[in-house]
């Protein structure tokens, strides 16, 4: 009886000290959203546009740290702050299919000193079939800087075939599957080109979770043929572990033809690009300023230096053209795909 | 090969390098020990800074912090039953009832003992099959990945002690949790309730600090003192952990040969591995009772299979850039940022950065690992016997605090406490958290690689029988669910 009250009394002291140390935490968690509501002073963003930034800025990036999208934030936030003098933190928010990310943004005051990394198609396409509680297209493009176009990688077994046959055997019915990251920006551009006005044929998806995955079942010959980044497949088409057959885009990085040179409409309205987006009711002379210091950042020595060393494909996208093509998908995506028929 | 080897060899052992690696590994370690946080948030923090370095000297750091982050997984997992990372889960099952029975120190050497070994024995395997290494990465397709994940999940007959029924329930509800969220070869989302936050489902990671943290320190406060049962005395020491992994070498290598393995496959990672070899100890030791109420040979396989896992996910992610886990997202992304192109040119006219890889990997596992580990990790066994008025609500913050760190999601919180609730019942009425812990950390896995080979084939099994791998392992899964059965007839 004495033993199990003072277990009792043991038990009830113990979880009180828990609890006191949740409290605690939770108070010095607290809520992002909550603490930025009320004011800006703990980011120091002063009323007066004048000395705009003038406390630290904020990349909300998409994606995981490592990730593609995350390694070219890394590498372009210091630049960004070196040009506008603050210093810029960057803040994983992985998930949600690319939207927790914009969806975080979305919630925090419009001031300019959060700032989302778009990645085009992906998120007004997943934005488009999820219908998140949050408008994206109350978002402005500032500018982009990375962009890239697609390359089809078939397995060693048909190097010697030239498009026209891979594209003959996907119409014929010998090939069906074809690799993809689910969901991504060139699972979107695929389904474009299913469409009667380019291959006129049907791809049996087949989702993996990278570019390097399907790339790999690719060369073990699980799949015949794979849509994948132009960066993601260079270096296996280079050690001869798959054969590229065409891309969407002009390229460097491929001696094959684009899709245009084997007699199909232009393609470059699908290539996948990046680049830097806030709330549009954000000042416009705030806008102006982030604007300018992400051409200057994107276009700056170090940047390109890295750039050149690393072989990421990095080139500035003027704000009005990118800003136009990120709000051009929620018209045109829906009249090129069947987004019902494509999340099914 | 030899010249590289010698390039390798000149860049690694150079006071700069050597500096790195000893940097690398300790802050690991921290990390690795600390409940909730894990390597890869602390990888991710050292890779903006690593722009000061040379590409190699950056890759080198970045693996030495996941290595020792691997290993001092294994130290909470000891001493208070959290696993620092989800490598070191299985540690905890046999690890911790040591500490509280005043084996802490033993338990401590056990693990940096096997842990050198198992790291020795796979580099030793990457150094032999480098040249054939892309070979082995396509060996293994989707519906292999499938079987490997379903072996796993057939080792719940062999874990769940007492009753099967029991064990198949709680495996199952294992299975369940994964399916919450967006499925991962369809925009289906499951069990969301329209929520963003469960798109990407519950974490693992949130799911094993509820299951370890909170259940035990729930359970220990309605005791008195510390971790160390009151009426125990400290009394294990390093020669006992070091003389009883020396005296084991056939499981050593077993548990490290599993490690590579299975660190090697695209998605399945230390996690699986350690507790595929921790199952796989148990099946094999034909004295299953003895497992999670301290036995010696649990800590061994557990602590020798996730260390070799860190040289076997190397293996995907150097020769085809993928990565098994959010640190070799985070090692991929140090390439990326440093222009360095993982993939097949690593094995041939890079071959030199992939050895000096290797060696800063062997140096860890043959000094640090030993030096660290034994002389001064194992001290911290005095640690069990701190009262645990200040040990319970240290531990609660720690795990809260770290989960949400990850994340940054309240929804990790939220399972942190259900599961921790959850596993405190879980124990009180017998139902194996081995076996819980199957399902979730095989579930997605499994569900990925079979719908994937469905998709494939047309919808057609006939895939699952189609390469002499795939029959292999189907025998294997035949093999280890009678395996009980087998037993009782030898008997």
């Amino acid at each position: 009886m004495t033993a199990t009250n003072t277990n009792r009394r043991a038990f009830t002291k113990k979880l009180a000290l828990g609890g006191v140390g949740i409290s605690l935490l939770a108070g010095c968690l607290g809520d992002d959203d909550e603490a930025t509501d009320d004011g800006s002073d703990d980011t120091g963003n002063g009323e007066d546009d004048e000395t705009f930034p003038d406390g630290q800025l904020t990349l909300v990036v998409p994606g995981g740290a490592g990730g593609g999208t995350d390694t070219y934030a890394r590498e372009l936030g210091p630049a960004l702050g070196g040009v506008l003098d603050v210093p810029v933190e960057i803040d994983n928010r992985p998930g949600g299919n690319q939207l927790i990310g914009p969806g975080h943004v979305a919630g925090q005051e419009a001031d300019g000193y959060t700032i989302a990394v778009f990645n085009l198609p992906a998120v007004p396409a997943g934005w488009l079939i999820e219908e998140p509680d949050f408008d994206l297209q109350a978002f402005e493009g500032l500018g982009g800087f990375a962009g890239e176009g697609a390359v089809m990688v078939v397995n060693n077994d048909y190097a010697d075939w030239d498009p026209e046959d891979v594209l003959d055997a996907y119409r014929t019915g010998e090939f069906s599957n074809i690799g993809v990251v689910h969901l991504g920006s060139f699972h979107m551009m695929g389904a474009v080109l299913e469409s009667e006005e380019y291959f006129d044929t049907e791809f049996e998806w087949i989702g993996y979770p990278d570019a390097a995955e399907h790339n790999r079942a690719v060369a073990s010959g699980e799949i015949p043929a794979a849509f994948s980044s132009e960066a993601g497949a260079s270096e296996l088409v280079e050690e001869g572990e798959v054969t590229a057959m065409f891309t969407t885009n002009e390229t460097d990085l491929y001696d094959v033809p684009t899709i245009e040179e084997l007699g199909y409409p232009s393609a470059d309205f699908i290539s996948q690009s990046r680049g830097f987006a806030v709330l549009e009711d954000v000042p416009d002379d705030r806008k102006d300023t982030l604007a300018e210091a992400i051409d200057d950042a994107v276009n700056s020595d170090g940047v390109q230096d890295w750039a050149e060393a690393s072989g990421q494909n990095v080139h500035y996208t003027p704000r009005e053209e990118f800003n136009d093509n990120f709000h051009t998908i929620f018209d045109e995506l829906p009249e090129l795909i069947d987004l019902d028929e494509f999340a099914e | 090969m030899y010249g590289a080897f010698t390039e390798a060899v000149q860049f690694v052992l150079t006071v700069e390098t050597l500096l790195w690696i000893l940097a690398g590994f300790c802050f690991g370690v921290m990390l690795g020990a600390t409940p909730g946080v894990g390597t890869a948030v602390g990888m991710a923090l050292v890779l903006p800074l690593t722009v000061f370095l040379d590409g190699t000297t950056a890759i080198i750091l970045l693996t030495c912090i996941y290595m020792g982050g691997m290993y001092g997984g294994s130290v909470s997992a000891i001493l208070i039953n959290v696993p620092g990372t989800a490598g070191s889960a299985a540690t905890t099952f046999d690890g911790y009832p040591m500490s509280r029975n005043g084996q802490a120190v033993t338990a401590l050497s056990i693990s940096a003992a096997s842990s050198a070994f198992g790291g020795i024995i796979s580099i030793i395997v990457l150094f032999l099959i480098t040249p054939f290494i892309i070979e082995f990465v396509l060996l293994f397709n989707s519906p292999d990945l499938f079987l490997v994940a379903l072996l796993g999940l057939a080792m719940i007959t062999v874990v769940a002690r007492g009753s099967i029924v029991k064990g198949l329930t709680i495996g199952m509800f294992g299975l369940l949790f994964t399916t919450v969220g967006v499925s991962p070869n369809a925009p289906d989302v499951r069990y969301n309730f329209g929520s963003l936050a469960l798109y990407d489902g519950l974490d693992i990671v949130a799911a094993l600090l509820g299951l370890f943290a909170i259940s035990e320190m729930i359970k220990l406060a309605a005791e008195r003192g510390g971790i160390a049962k009151t009426t125990t005395e400290l009394s294990g020491s390093i020669t006992e952990g070091i003389r009883f992994t020396i005296t084991h070498p056939r499981a050593v290598v077993k548990s490290s040969f599993i490690g590579t393995i299975i660190g090697a496959l695209p998605g399945a990672g230390s996690s699986m591995a350690n507790f595929v070899s921790y199952s796989e100890a148990m099946r094999s030791s034909g004295m299953a009772n003895t497992f999670g109420s301290g036995d010696e040979r649990g800590v061994l396989a557990s602590e020798a299979s996730n260390n070799s896992a860190v040289g076997g996910s190397l293996i995907p992610t150097l020769s085809f850039g993928i990565p098994g886990s959010a640190s070799t997202a985070i090692l991929l992304g140090g390439f990326l940022m440093h222009g360095l192109n993982p993939g097949p040119s690593l094995f041939g006219s890079n071959l030199d950065i992939t050895f000096s890889i290797y060696l800063a990997v062997a140096i860890g596992v043959i000094v640090l690992i030993p030096v660290i580990g034994l002389l001064v990790i194992t001290q911290l066994g005095h640690l069990t016997k701190i009262n645990t008025d200040y040990i319970i609500p240290l531990i609660v913050v720690l795990s809260i605090t770290g989960i949400y760190t990850v994340n940054i999601s309240w929804v990790d919180v939220l399972t942190v406490f259900l599961l921790g609730i959850g596993g405190y019942f879980m124990r009180k009425y017998d139902f194996s958290i081995v076996a819980f812990l199957l399902g979730v950390i095989l579930g997605r896995m499994a569900e990925e690689n079979l719908f994937r080979s469905l998709q494939v084939s047309g919808g057609s099994y006939d895939i699952f029988v189609e390469s002499p791998l795939s029959i292999v392992l189907i025998i294997m899964i035949f093999l280890i669910v009678l395996s009980p059965y087998l037993m009782k007839l030898r008997e």
